[in-house]
């Protein structure tokens, strides 16, 4: 079974369509990515993966059960997480706040115990947060802000993590780190939707990719035939 | 309640309790009590626009409800006050989430326009309909609790300043729970709050309710304590006054509603001296704390000793 599959999804935003009949599917414990230019519908379809912006028609699929509408608060549960783009942390409130809240569809279930078990291997996985646990926020820099939001999003120990645009505004050495954590993430069979500008890098660690085009399906296949396809190297790779 | 607040909170009280003692005449007392029931109203706004980052300009249209349900079940219906207390405050919950669903698409200015829309509704309704209508009108209970009536300044000002403490207390356990967490993430944003499973437009109907509630108690306070009632008192007029409470003494500051109550309760007094002029002085006080102290008046004090710590 796929683990999320799309069927003809389109949705418009007034009369514009950002997303057309869209169809796409996976499968467990892979890492997939969107690539695609400014405006092609890569976020507006994690978005509405998460039920943030409504569909016009069409249907999305998480482990068989139909998802479109079921109200994003809840989606979580179901194991769907989202890093959004541009972090969206709580940029007032404390690392370890940040991260509670990221378990806080759990909380009755798991108790305070776990939950601060959760916390302590994300403390693992990004070091540096627990030297900062009592600081806020928003005074962190851009790539531990970018830790933050993504250890936020593992609070809620998702079967599916999608992230939007995870390397923006970063250091290319940051860049690396992140990529490296989202293979280690995956490693540990978690699966991964990444939304990326920077196409090569992602194609280089996805097993598979989809390369929209104003909102269709303009390609898609196993990262290493995208890298080499003479139609993606021009558009997306820089020749 | 963490330490620091604890600490804060006994000295409070301690304060709350002694302070009485010193005043001279029922006159000050009164003032006092007024300032209690500013502050009930201005800590429900508090958390409203400070902890969960939901503008209201209505607040007196709650404050209204609370006043009039509350005399108008106690006279009318002879429910006993405490009785009418409480349905005065379902009165104003009820408002609120009325309120509440047509305004959660609303954000800022336009959310602001809403609420000041509603609290003008509620102030016609009882100008219009209201016993007395806009002359108001009297006789009204005092409060009463057990057989004791509240009738001399000294225990209506012990009934205000402990309630207030009650609600404190309450309030910073809330602002410091799951909850209050999940109304500071939802200011900083919806989006991310609603995606790690916060469920946004509940949580706001549940603060819209809450902050309702708080005024609705301030303004069953008030009708059972002056035991006359017209509808000046619940004007625009009282909503900006308690918006700028909150606003003089730091927004994000549950003690700062407290001070601000306090300032913007005491200043028409203190400023009595300048006769005619005291508006003016009034104007001059608030801008000026606006432009220099735009924190708000805690929040900066609460800097400037966590600085003074560091430098010594």
């Amino acid at each position: 079974m796929m683990l999320m599959e799309i069927k003809d999804l389109t949705v418009s935003y007034g009369g514009i369509k950002a997303l057309r009949s869209l169809n796409i599917a996976f499968e467990e414990k892979s890492i997939v990515s969107i690539i695609g230019a400014n405006g092609a519908g890569k976020s507006t379809l994690l978005n509405t993966i998460m039920n943030l912006v409504p569909a016009e028609s069409g249907e999305i699929f998480f482990q068989g059960k139909r998802i479109s509408d079921i109200k994003s608060h809840e989606l979580i549960k179901l194991g769907i997480s989202l890093v959004p783009e541009g972090r969206m942390l709580f940029s007032h409130l404390t690392v370890r706040d940040n991260l509670h809240l990221g378990a806080y569809a759990f909380f009755r279930t798991l108790g305070k115990k776990e939950v601060r078990k959760r916390a302590e291997r994300v403390y693992e996985l990004f070091p540096i947060l627990k030297e900062r646990r009592d600081q806020i926020a928003g005074t962190l820099s851009g790539g531990q802000q970018q830790m933050l939001a993504i250890g936020r999003a593992l609070m809620a120990d998702p079967r599916l993590l999608m992230l939007d645009e995870p390397s923006m505004g970063l250091a290319p050495m940051l860049v690396k780190d992140i990529f490296n954590v989202i293979k280690h993430l995956n490693s540990q069979s978690m699966s991964i939707l990444l939304i990326e500008q920077n196409a090569r890098a992602a194609l280089k660690m996805s097993h598979y990719a989809f390369v929209l085009e104003s909102g269709r399906l303009a390609s898609q296949g196993t990262g290493a035939s995208l890298l080499n396809d003479e139609k993606i190297k021009k558009a997306y790779l820089g020749g | 309640m963490q330490i620091t607040n604890r600490r804060i909170f006994l000295a409070f009280f301690t304060l709350v309790l002694v302070f009485p003692f010193f005043l001279e005449g029922s006159y000050a007392l009164s003032i006092a009590t007024f300032a209690g029931i500013n502050s009930l109203i201005a800590i429900g706004l508090c958390i409203l626009m400070g902890y969960a980052g939901q503008v209201s300009l209505g607040q007196a249209g709650f404050y209204g409800i609370g006043a009039y349900v509350s005399a108008i079940l106690s006279i009318n219906f002879g429910l006993p006050v405490v009785l009418s207390f409480f349905m005065a405050a379902a009165a104003s919950a009820i408002s609120a989430v009325v309120l509440a669903i047509p305004a959660l698409r609303l954000k800022g200015h336009y959310l602001a326009v809403a609420t000041l829309g509603f609290g003008e509704i509620i102030y016609v309704i009882i100008n219009e309909w209201g016993p007395g209508g806009p002359s108001g009108f009297g006789d009204i209970p005092k409060f009463n609790l057990f057989g004791y009536v509240f009738n001399t300044p000294l225990s209506y000002y012990f009934l205000i300043w402990i309630t207030l403490m009650l609600v404190m207390a309450f309030s910073i356990n809330l602002i410091n729970s799951r909850f209050g967490r999940a109304l500071r993430s939802m200011h900083d944003s919806e989006i991310a709050s609603n995606a790690m499973g916060v469920d946004v437009p509940t949580l706001k109907i549940k603060v819209f309710v809450l902050s309702a509630v708080y005024a609705a108690f301030g303004g069953a306070f008030y009708a059972h304590y002056v035991t006359f009632i017209s509808p000046s008192s619940f004007s625009l007029f009282q909503s900006v006054l308690v918006l700028m409470m909150v606003v003089v003494g730091g927004i994000t500051s549950l003690w700062g509603a407290i001070a601000g109550a306090i300032i913007i309760t005491l200043l028409p007094e203190i400023l009595r001296e300048f006769k005619e002029y005291d508006i003016l002085v009034y104007g001059l006080i608030l801008i000026s704390s606006l432009l220099f102290f735009n924190k708000g008046l805690v929040p900066i004090i609460i800097e400037r000793l966590k600085k003074g710590y560091k430098g010594t």
